[in-house]
């Protein structure tokens, strides 16, 4: 079994997670490695998504877990030579059973960019807030609100942007939100198309924040990226 | 000030304006650069074989680059009218109206208002008198060219036919004018290249002055060109499925079929040629399916060597090999094994078999009984069925047929399975007498008869269980009719009407019937025109472009028509439509 990370770029930023199951499998049909298929009457193949990244975010940081058994160096060069640019693929580890990251991830970090110029010292200390109530729309609920001060976990602000590590996965701020919030309260503007995921985490047994990429190499029988 | 990327995060499925699908060529924007339309939104058009194929053709010329557009959804438009940004193309984002050829596909009449919608947001004049050099050339094409003149004259050049060799042959010519020494005239460029097999110039060939143009067709469609890479769309598009032909034209010459005539002569692809195309589909795409395309799968004569010789490739690489069009008649159990056992598709087009002949549906009753069976032996419970309403003759006798034939379906479903659940989905579309096709000549029948019709059988058929009955209002219908006999007093329709709202016709919930109607009473026109039947002695407004198939041989079938004659395929030996098919010959057969 393998677990790529790969980035999110360019026009893929628009790609929906379930578009993306689709990219996958249309990746992996064209390498014709010998990716595994699930038994039954409508065989798909056995493809395990990371956990989602919104519409319109970049990211530098995602997972993707596939039943095929092949070394990590093999996969990640068919995959490179058959992705769409936007999609490549940057390491590749052999694990010994689906990590299930989609379940376990916890935390990620973003970079927001925007002209934060003066105002950042002020957005900077967003992080030492008891509570930071934010407008958090929903479709069942458009005035919905959320506290995210629990779920921002470190926050540093310069003149160009945001780097915010935050919850992600099961437990989320939808940074589009945030950002949404940061604006009206600071007067700054981000960019639209800025918002970046840099990193994805699980916590450890202690309670502490660990980079995917950890994880993986401890799990992991081989390793190839590029 | 707004940019296109902030538009593009603004609206509703971004994907659709930015492109970077895979298999797209990187874009050096040099030699002549034409931007490929269709007027419609990016899951329908792209979903199109006719656009796939024309854009990597040209962009496989050393000369020239393509990039695409579609209509963008509504508030997509209202952002660029907001930010008065020009509609772009999707590759490098450039504006419309700097390109040097703009081509639009037209796949059918209700498509007509949003080709002037996207000129709009292109800020392009509408008019071809009213573009001068400084505007690109507009080309037209796709299976509305059967009759072009409704929109001839917003557009410069008009491809008659198969555009694969066609649209190169007219970007060599620009590019020659473009470089000419004396500087680029227009008027000189049209004249030259009018001279083009296909091309219909409609500023130089008028209704006052006309000469005959020629259809277009690829002679050698074994070695026809394909795209294996071909773009693979980054959001679930319509058909998203690769599309390979087995064939072009159609052997059996069904009366109302406009597509049957215009794609003749048969052509076929040998069962090699189209595994080896597929598999290198499956390899350059990934396509979980391929369509086996063609009017009538169940006629290609290779069938069952094709899919004894892909079927263990495509089930290796799991790709799902879909059969559309299969015809009643040549419904085999061998075909569908392995595929799964849903629900089956019929189009007898008529209910009784005098109207089958009339219409030259070459099924009988013994036909569509004997493919039942077999059929739900194999396990089958839902069958669709296709009819037609408003046919040449047609009595109120023929809709009972419809409604006897889904009684005789449930009834056998009982004697082969012993079980009653059976379900018969009834669709009936309108005929449209359309161009090109022994029906050309005949009345289409009124919206209120269709709607008595339609009553008449909905009725009728709710005394069958098990079945449920679809149609379609007839509104629709009427406007097709009106723009598929029409000729260039409609354009000016086309226009009042976009200016007065009509856009995206094509989907049920835009259509504006009134805005239409209005359009038709403001520019002075009386419809009947149109609709009502057509005199035999004068020419009508689309017989100066010779397809192929002459005019005594659409008049003979009219005859045979009302005599209840059918006539057979062609598969039995060439009838001589007049467009001589090699494939087939004097002899007949393949
Ligand atoms: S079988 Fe009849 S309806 Fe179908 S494409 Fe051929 S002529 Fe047209
Ligand atoms: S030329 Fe003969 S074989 Fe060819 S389409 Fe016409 S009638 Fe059929």
């Amino acid at each position: 079994m393998i677990t790529l990370k790969y980035c999110k770029r360019d026009a893929l930023i628009y790609v929906s997670h379930i578009d993306l199951l689709r990219h996958m499998e249309r990746t992996l049909r064209r390498t014709d490695l010998p990716v595994a298929y699930s038994q039954g009457y409508n065989p798909h193949m056995l493809v395990n998504l990371g956990i989602t990244l919104p519409l319109g975010v970049a990211s530098a940081c995602e997972y993707v877990t596939v039943d095929v058994d092949v070394s990590p160096a093999v996969f990640l060069a068919r995959y490179n030579a058959c992705c769409p640019a936007g999609l490549a693929g940057l390491a590749a580890w052999q694990v010994p059973k689906n990590p299930n990251l989609a379940g376990v991830v916890s935390a990620a970090d973003y970079r927001f960019a925007g002209a934060l110029g003066d105002k950042s010292a002020a957005v900077g200390r967003l992080a030492a807030r008891g509570s930071y109530v934010i407008a958090y729309p929903t479709k069942k609920d458009p005035s919905a609100q959320k506290d995210v001060a629990p779920l921002l976990y470190a926050l540093r602000a310069d003149r160009e942007g945001l780097n915010v590590c935050m919850a992600a996965g099961n437990t989320t701020v939808r940074p589009q939100s945030l950002i949404a919030a940061i604006e009206s309260e600071f007067g700054v503007q981000f960019d639209l198309c800025g918002v970046t995921r840099l990193a994805q985490y699980v916590r450890t047994p202690e309670g502490a924040l660990s980079d995917v990429d950890a994880m993986l190499d401890g799990l992991a029988q081989d390793k190839a990226y590029v | 000030m707004s940019s296109y990327q902030e538009i593009w995060s603004k609206v509703d499925k971004p994907a659709r304006y930015v492109g970077g699908e895979y298999n797209c060529p990187t874009m050096r924007k040099e030699g002549v650069r034409f931007c490929m339309c269709m007027p419609d939104l990016y899951e329908v058009g792209m979903s199109n074989l006719g656009l796939r194929l024309l854009y990597h053709r040209i962009n496989d010329m050393q000369s020239a680059e393509c990039e695409r557009c579609f209509a963008p959804a509504l508030d997509c438009a209202a952002l660029l009218r907001e930010a008065n940004l020009p509609l772009p193309s999707i590759e490098t984002q450039t504006p419309l109206a700097d390109f040097d050829m703009v081509g639009f596909s037209v796949q059918y009449e209700m498509l007509y208002s949003n080709v002037l919608y996207m000129l709009d947001l292109a800020h392009i004049p509408f008019w071809a008198k009213d573009r001068d050099e400084r505007y690109p050339i507009l080309v037209a094409g796709g299976p509305c060219a059967v009759n072009p003149e409704p929109f001839a004259e917003f557009f410069d050049i008009i491809d008659i036919g198969e555009g694969e060799d066609m649209l190169p042959e007219i970007i060599e010519v620009y590019r020659k004018h473009r470089a000419s020494p004396n500087g680029y005239d227009k008027a000189a460029f049209l004249r030259d290249v009018a001279r083009v097999e296909g091309v219909y110039v409609p500023a130089l060939n008028t209704p006052e002055a006309r000469s005959v143009v020629k259809k277009r067709f690829l002679p050698d469609f074994e070695n026809a060109y394909y795209p294996e890479a071909q773009l693979v769309s980054n959001i679930e598009i319509v058909h998203d499925r690769a599309m390979v032909e087995l064939y072009r034209g159609c052997a059996n010459g069904c009366r109302f079929c406009q597509a049957g005539f215009y794609y003749r002569p048969l052509r076929y692809r040998s069962a090699q040629k189209v595994a080896d195309i597929c598999k290198g589909v499956i390899d350059r795409t990934g396509y979980a399916e391929i369509s086996l395309g063609s009017l009538s799968t169940g006629d290609y004569p290779h069938l069952r060597e094709l899919l004894h010789t892909l079927r263990p490739e495509a089930d290796r690489r799991h790709v799902n090999l879909a059969l559309p069009s299969l015809r009643l008649d040549t419904f085999d159990g061998e075909f569908s094994e392995g595929a799964r056992k849903s629900s089956l598709t019929f189009a007898p087009e008529a209910g009784t078999q005098r109207l089958r002949d009339v219409i030259n549906k070459n099924i009988t009753d013994e036909d569509i009984n004997r493919s039942l069976t077999l059929a739900f032996r194999q396990g089958y419970n839902s069958v669709k069925l296709y009819f037609m309403l408003g046919l040449p003759t047609e009595t109120d006798e023929d809709l009972a047929g419809i409604v006897e034939i889904c009684s005789r379906i449930r009834a056998l479903y009982r004697a082969e399975t012993g079980k009653k659940d059976v379900t018969v989905s009834v669709s009936c579309n309108a005929l449209i007498p359309k161009p090109l096709t022994p029906f050309q000549w005949e009345a289409q029948i009124s919206t209120q008869e269709m709607l008595r019709r339609q009553l008449l059988l909905k009725n009728a058929l709710r005394a069958v269980k098990g079945v449920t009955f679809h149609y379609h209002d007839n509104t629709v219908s009427e406007l097709e009719g009106i723009f598929a006999r029409g000729d260039r007093r409609l354009a000016k329709v086309i226009e009042y009407a976009y200016r007065h709202g009509a856009c995206f016709d094509g989907w049920t919930e835009h259509f504006k019937y009134d805005v239409w109607k209005e359009a038709i009473a403001a520019c002075g026109i009386d419809e009947r025109v149109y609709l009502d039947s057509q005199p035999l002695d004068k020419p009508l407004p689309w017989e100066f472009i010779d397809c192929g198939v002459t005019r005594g041989y659409l008049l003979r079938e009219r005859e045979r028509a009302y005599r209840n004659e059918a006539t057979p395929s062609c598969l039995k030996g060439c009838q001589g439509c007049g467009c001589k098919c090699a494939a087939i010959g004097k002899g007949g057969g393949v």
